[in-house]
């Protein structure tokens, strides 16, 4: 050993390459895989694209930090899922760039807050969440009620997701600054269009009680209200178990077909 | 230049290295080392065996590396999955009770009332706090739920579908009910809203302009604006999911401000619904749960945070 | 005496200048975001004056290189630690005392705890640790090399630059431009300058390295060189992104989901690693022995302590995504390699301590040595516990709670700050030359500040932690939850309030350093001692100055 280090240590350039390569072979073969295995994301039906709306919402999530305090990850066991619901799949986080996993639970998971809580109580916790709920650590947003969002810089947002790889069609491009609006318009003529694009589940209502303006605030709770509803869990639950018990009944069968050979 | 030299202290040579007066002993490895690193290493080899680890190659095409050691053990969300389903299994036996168990009965039974309480108290403050107040005593936009006055059914088994489909929710069977905005539809006046206001704080017995209640009876009872909801003299109790307006329990206010926004912008309080966030059996205890809290002979517990008993083991 | 212009470093370091400049330039004209614009001002006015100094050394006639190590950079960069450190102490402060009384959020944007805390992390880890690394590798580097430093513009360059990266970034969060990656939160522009950055960085120490009058390169010296390294790699594929246009900060990442979340945490955790581990072990390797005046335990255990911590630590970022959507077999890569890590992480602390031996009682009298023998001591619980952590079982327990906070503190209070603070009573007065610190008794104070603030904020959180996770798991006989979330939350006011007054003592101490650093520089009295040779250990005999008759490689 001595010897042989002695060689590294005299020389700079060798103990560079030395390092450069004993430190990459951990990142190459813990990542690099992640993207050729297949099954690393189930194909699993109900996952969209964000809308526009709800993209502006969740850029809102990001910059404000929320992720400090919350995780959108429901771990593999039994205490989070009877808490929070279905384990979090690895399909729901497909086109989160980046993901919003979090570290820590000062406040609770939110990965299937959509449809738990109704727009008014989302509103007004966001205002004032010590008002709602005492003993609450979070900070107060009022001031997202108070600013428009900004609908070019989505549009630029969705054509930057397509660039990178998310299936937004060119369509959903042209509109995403108009359905930006749309999706907290339900008055406006064309605001279902948006379906077309995204689904049939798409939410489509004005969320943060103003009628009169498109505000951080309907964006926040558009992203918030469709965490969690994309995947059907229930079904899938049920497709997996119908799945395992097709796997099981099939090593028997395949030593049958073994045994009559 | 590299000359060893012996260490005072410990005994041991230098390496004969000497950096800014800094040099190095060449004292061995102590053994703790040598072992703590095989110790560690049959370790991890033990954990690669048993449980998924390694990427292998398993394609002689690009990319090459698609699938892993599987593991004896097998992978997590599968372990995860048999130890639900074992656990569901012992906990069937319980939900069943519940579920199988009729709760206009239930609701009568002081013993399952003692053994119920204290989970629907932690269910309550886990799921419902957050809207209805940690007393159940609700909060401007949710309603009161020990107060003896229903929006809907109030017996057990109307709660329990009011929780289970909740109200105005996104779930097909949830009760609706909308209090339509009279002055955003334009069917009222701005006065005639005013009078109205000044005739719901008579009928609830609060201080009013007696002149302008009268033009505003004449709306709300004549004219069927209101009474075909909020019944006869305000009195609610038509199952609609309209108030009783004459008591003195609001859900958004019985203010002059909040009884204008109510009648002039209308209403739509949304109650989520639960079926498929909770077990059967959780709503269920949540029913009872409400219903207990809001039974007056019984002392009203207490549904703070501290000291909940834990159904002994 | 050698003679030297500057025009080839000049010339070189021109271009990244200037595309600095440029970039700035372009989001003062196009961008629609006063911080954009703001940012963009300061790049351009930043990359501007640095051009015109390039310009002015080109221009100078040949100027005479000192023949002295080059302290001024060390000097500048001892002033920054004692900035970013009171900042990052400061914020770290207040978001504690927000957790405790959510109302000092004051709801405003700038204010709330969400872009506070990496605020925070960042002035602390980026700021007080990044100029600390600067410092010490800079200072360590040359005396174990026996040559004065490499380039003569390229120090402050990578200095100035360096500092402007973690101010683009402290700014950028409180007006919500913020990538969201734990420990490289600063935008994509920010990240831009810091890779030219830390080229300059690279540059600098491998060619000091090259000129050294040694044949071997010192053990601190790896550990500066394998941190310098493993951080462009990971900050290069952590950062890759495609920003939506130059109107806007914002980018999005190139990854997503779950290959985002473990590059994130490769990234994160060797942050940890290579950043605020290995590098502040070359700290160590130099400071400790210098103050305790004796020779390093053992050679070998340097050996396989380094270059197992360089193997291994790559391989333990997936222990921050236990039982997540990440594959398992990522996890138990993760778990394995991170058990096998506390061999390596250990192999240092033994050579810490053992160094010691025969200079144990120099820690009574003696702060500064006080302080690094208990960096040693933190260091290794913080690895011993952290290694405890990435076993799934117990981090089902302690993930996502105030635990993970109380493993980091120990590390971050106990260890890296420690070890920084030990290091810096020795370094100032060795680049300023005096003959020791201002005062020993204030250095007595900042200790025992230091150390009560540092166990209280690790044991409320520990406390903290265990119970959260404690009641986020009880059920009852009948399989039912005994605590509802809020009931966990309620719980936690008295350790928040206690972390708060121990980050308080903490901070308190650090300004009682800083005063007393400030005074060693500056000393009511001044007693410089006359820069002689003794004082100036490079050999008068010029081995600097001819470099190429001692050929070092
Ligand atoms: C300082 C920590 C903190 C920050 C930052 C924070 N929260 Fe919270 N959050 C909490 C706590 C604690 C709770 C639980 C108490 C409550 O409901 O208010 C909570 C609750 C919530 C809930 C209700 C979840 C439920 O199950 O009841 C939502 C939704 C939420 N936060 C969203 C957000 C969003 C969106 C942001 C960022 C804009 C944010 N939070 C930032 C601490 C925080
Ligand atoms: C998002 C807030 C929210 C949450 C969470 C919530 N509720 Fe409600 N709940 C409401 C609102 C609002 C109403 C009244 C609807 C209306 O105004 O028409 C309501 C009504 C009810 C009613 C009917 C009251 C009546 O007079 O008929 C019951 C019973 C009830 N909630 C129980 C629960 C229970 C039990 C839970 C927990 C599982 C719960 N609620 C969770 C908002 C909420
Ligand atoms: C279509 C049925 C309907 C009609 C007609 C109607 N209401 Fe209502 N009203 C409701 C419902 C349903 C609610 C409860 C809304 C909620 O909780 O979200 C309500 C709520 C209210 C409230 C708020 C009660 C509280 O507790 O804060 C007031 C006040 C009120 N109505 C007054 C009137 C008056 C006055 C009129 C006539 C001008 C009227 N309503 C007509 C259905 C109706
Ligand atoms: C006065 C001293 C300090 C105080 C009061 C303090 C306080 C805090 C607080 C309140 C948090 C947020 C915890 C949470 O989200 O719940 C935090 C996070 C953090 N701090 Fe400090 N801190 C201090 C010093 C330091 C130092 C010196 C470092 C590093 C060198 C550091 C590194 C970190 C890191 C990395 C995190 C993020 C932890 C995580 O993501 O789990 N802190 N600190
Ligand atoms: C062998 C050494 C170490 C191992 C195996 C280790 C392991 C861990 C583990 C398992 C976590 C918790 C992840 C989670 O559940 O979220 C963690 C978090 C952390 N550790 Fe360590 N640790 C080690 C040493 C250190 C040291 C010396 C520091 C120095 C400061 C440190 C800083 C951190 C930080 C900052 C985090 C928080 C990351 C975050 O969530 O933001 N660790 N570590
Ligand atoms: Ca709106
Ligand atoms: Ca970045
Ligand atoms: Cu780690």
């Amino acid at each position: 050993m001595g010897k042989l280090h002695q060689m590294i240590e005299r020389n700079s350039i060798v103990l560079v390459l030395m390092i450069t390569i004993v430190a990459s072979i951990g990142g190459i073969i813990e990542i690099a895989p992640l993207f050729t295995i297949q099954n690393t994301v189930e194909k699993v039906e109900g996952m969209r694209v964000y809308t526009p709306l709800e993209l502006a919402g969740r850029d809102i999530y990001v910059r404000e930090g929320c992720y400090a305090c919350h995780s959108q990850m429901i771990r593999k066991l039994k205490t989070d899922v009877d808490r929070y619901g279905h384990y979090s799949l690895a399909a729901e986080s497909m086109y989160d760039r980046p993901f919003q996993w979090g570290s820590k639970r000062t406040g609770p998971d939110l990965a299937r807050i959509g449809g738990r809580r109704s727009d008014e109580w989302h509103v007004r916790h966001l205002k004032e969440p010590r008002k709602v709920v005492k003993g609450s650590l979070m900070p107060g947003y009022a001031f997202l009620a108070d600013t428009d969002i900004d609908p070019q810089r989505i549009a630029l947002s969705i054509k930057a997701l397509q660039w990178a790889g998310d299936p937004y069609t060119d369509e959903m491009v042209k509109e995403a600054a108009k359905d930006a609006i749309r999706q907290a318009s339900p008055d406006m003529d064309d605001a279902e269009s948006i379906k077309e694009r995204y689904g049939e589940k798409v939410q489509i209502r004005d969320f943060d009680g103003n009628p009169a303006r498109v505000t951080e605030m309907d964006a926040m709770v558009a992203y918030l209200q469709m965490l969690g509803t994309l995947v059907d869990t229930k079904a899938l639950r049920a497709a997996v178990k119908a799945q395992r018990q097709a796997a099981e009944s099939k090593p028997a069968g395949k030593a049958k077909e073994v045994a009559a050979r | 230049m590299s000359v060893k030299r012996r260490d005072q202290v410990s005994g041991q040579l230098t390496t004969g290295h000497e950096w800014d007066g800094i040099e190095e002993l060449d004292t061995p490895i102590p053994k703790p080392f040598v072992w703590g690193y095989l110790i560690a290493f049959l370790v991890a080899l033990i954990m690669w065996i048993a449980l998924p680890s390694w990427p292998l190659p398993s394609s002689m095409k690009w990319p090459y590396i698609t699938s892993y050691w599987q593991g004896l053990l097998g992978s997590d969300a599968e372990r995860v999955e048999r130890r639900l389903a074992e656990l569901a299994a012992q906990q069937k036996a319980f939900d069943d009770k519940i579920n199988k168990a009729d709760l206009a009965e239930l609701v009568n039974d002081p013993k399952a009332r003692k053994l119920l309480m204290p989970a629907g108290a932690v269910l309550y403050r886990e799921h419902c706090a957050m809207c209805h107040g940690p007393d159940a005593k609700g909060q401007p936009g949710f309603p009161n739920l020990v107060d003896d006055q229903w929006l809907w059914d109030g017996e057990v088994e109307g709660i329990y579908t009011t929780i289970k489909y909740g109200i105005n929710s996104s779930h097909e069977e949830t009760q609706s009910a909308e209090m339509p905005g009279f002055l955003k539809d334009e069917s009222l006046t701005k006065d005639q809203v005013r009078d109205v206001v000044e005739y719901v704080r008579s009928i609830s017995g609060q201080e009013h302009f007696p002149e302008a209640a009268k033009r505003g009876a004449v709306v709300f009872e004549e004219d069927g604006a209101c009474s075909g909801c909020h019944g006869e003299g305000g009195a609610g109790g038509l199952g609609v999911g309209a108030p009783n307006l004459t008591d003195k329990h609001w859900i958004y206010g019985g203010d002059r401000d909040s009884l204008y926004r109510s009648i002039a912008e209308g209403r739509k309080g949304v109650m989520p619904h639960w079926v498929d966030l909770l077990r059967e059996a959780e709503i269920r205890q949540l029913a009872l749960y409400i219903k207990w809290l809001g039974t007056p002979e019984k002392q009203v517990a207490k549904v703070s945070s501290v000291s909940i008993p834990t159904t002994a083991k | 005496m050698e003679k030297n212009s500057c025009r080839a470093e000049c010339a070189i370091s021109l271009l990244p200048v200037l595309a600095v400049a440029a970039l700035g330039g372009v989001f003062t004209l196009v961008g629609k975001e006063p911080i954009l614009v703001f940012h963009g001002a300061i790049m351009a006015l930043s990359g501007a004056l640095a051009a015109l100094y390039l310009f002015r050394k080109m221009l100078a006639p040949p100027a005479e290189i000192p023949l002295e190590y080059n302290d001024k950079i060390i000097r500048a960069a001892v002033i920054m630690i004692l900035i970013w450190g009171i900042i990052g102490f400061g914020v770290g402060d207040i978001v504690a005392w927000q957790l405790a009384y959510p109302n000092l959020n004051f709801d405003l944007p700038w204010t709330n705890f969400g872009r506070l805390r990496p605020v925070h992390t960042t002035a602390v880890i980026l700021g007080f640790g990044g100029n600390a690394l600067l410092a010490t590798s800079f200072y360590v580097v040359q005396r174990t090399s026996r040559a004065r430093l490499a380039g003569q513009v390229t120090p402050w360059l990578v200095f100035w630059g360096y500092n402007l990266f973690v101010f683009l970034g402290v700014t950028g969060y409180l007006f919500g431009v913020t990538q969201s990656r734990e420990y490289a939160e600063p935008e994509w522009y920010a990240d831009l300058l810091a890779l030219l950055v830390w080229i300059g960085y690279f540059w600098i120490f491998l060619a000091t390295l090259a000129r050294r009058a040694e044949r071997h390169i010192y053990v601190a010296n790896w550990y500066f060189l394998g941190f310098i390294i493993a951080f462009a790699m990971l900050h290069i594929v952590n950062n890759l992104s495609v920003p939506i246009s130059l109107e806007y900060a914002k980018s999005y990442s190139l990854f997503t989901g779950v290959q985002d979340a473990m590059t994130q945490w490769w990234y994160g955790h060797n942050a940890v690693g290579f950043f605020l581990t290995a590098a502040f072990l070359g700290m160590l390797y130099y400071f400790l022995p210098k103050a305790a005046n004796r020779p390093i335990y053992s050679y070998r255990l340097s050996i396989i302590g380094f270059w197992g911590l360089v193997f291994t630590y790559m391989w333990a970022g997936s222990h921050h995504l236990h039982y997540t959507a990440l594959p398992d077999w990522v996890q138990v890569l993760g778990m394995s390699m991170s058990l096998i890590l506390l061999v390596p992480s250990w192999a240092s602390v033994f050579n810490g301590f053992f160094t010691l031996n025969g200079a144990w009682h120099k820690l009574r009298y003696d702060p500064a040595l006080r302080f690094m023998t208990l960096a040693v001591l933190f260091y290794a619980i913080a690895t011993f516990e952290g290694v405890f952590m990435a076993l799934k079982p117990v981090n089902a327990l302690s993930h996502y709670t105030d635990w993970t906070v109380g493993h980091v503190h120990a590390g971050a209070l106990g260890w890296v700050a420690f070890i920084t603070i030990g290091s810096l009573y020795k370094l100032v007065p060795w680049v300023w030359h005096r003959e020791g610190t201002y005062s020993r008794r204030l250095e007595a104070w900042h200790f025992w500040l230091a150390l009560s603030g540092a166990v209280i904020y690790v044991g409320a959180m520990w406390n903290a932690g265990i119970t959260q996770s404690l009641m986020w798991q009880t059920y009852d006989a009948n399989g039912q939850f005994v605590y509802s979330f809020m009931d966990s939350v309620d719980m936690l006011h008295p350790y928040y309030v206690a972390r708060a007054i121990g980050g308080l003592l903490y901070l308190v101490g650090f300004m009682i350093g800083a005063y007393n650093i400030w005074l060693t520089i500056n000393p009511p009295t001044p007693a410089e001692i006359p820069s002689t040779p003794e004082t100036r250990p490079l050999p008068a005999s010029g081995v600097v100055a001819q470099p190429a008759a001692q050929p070092a490689e």
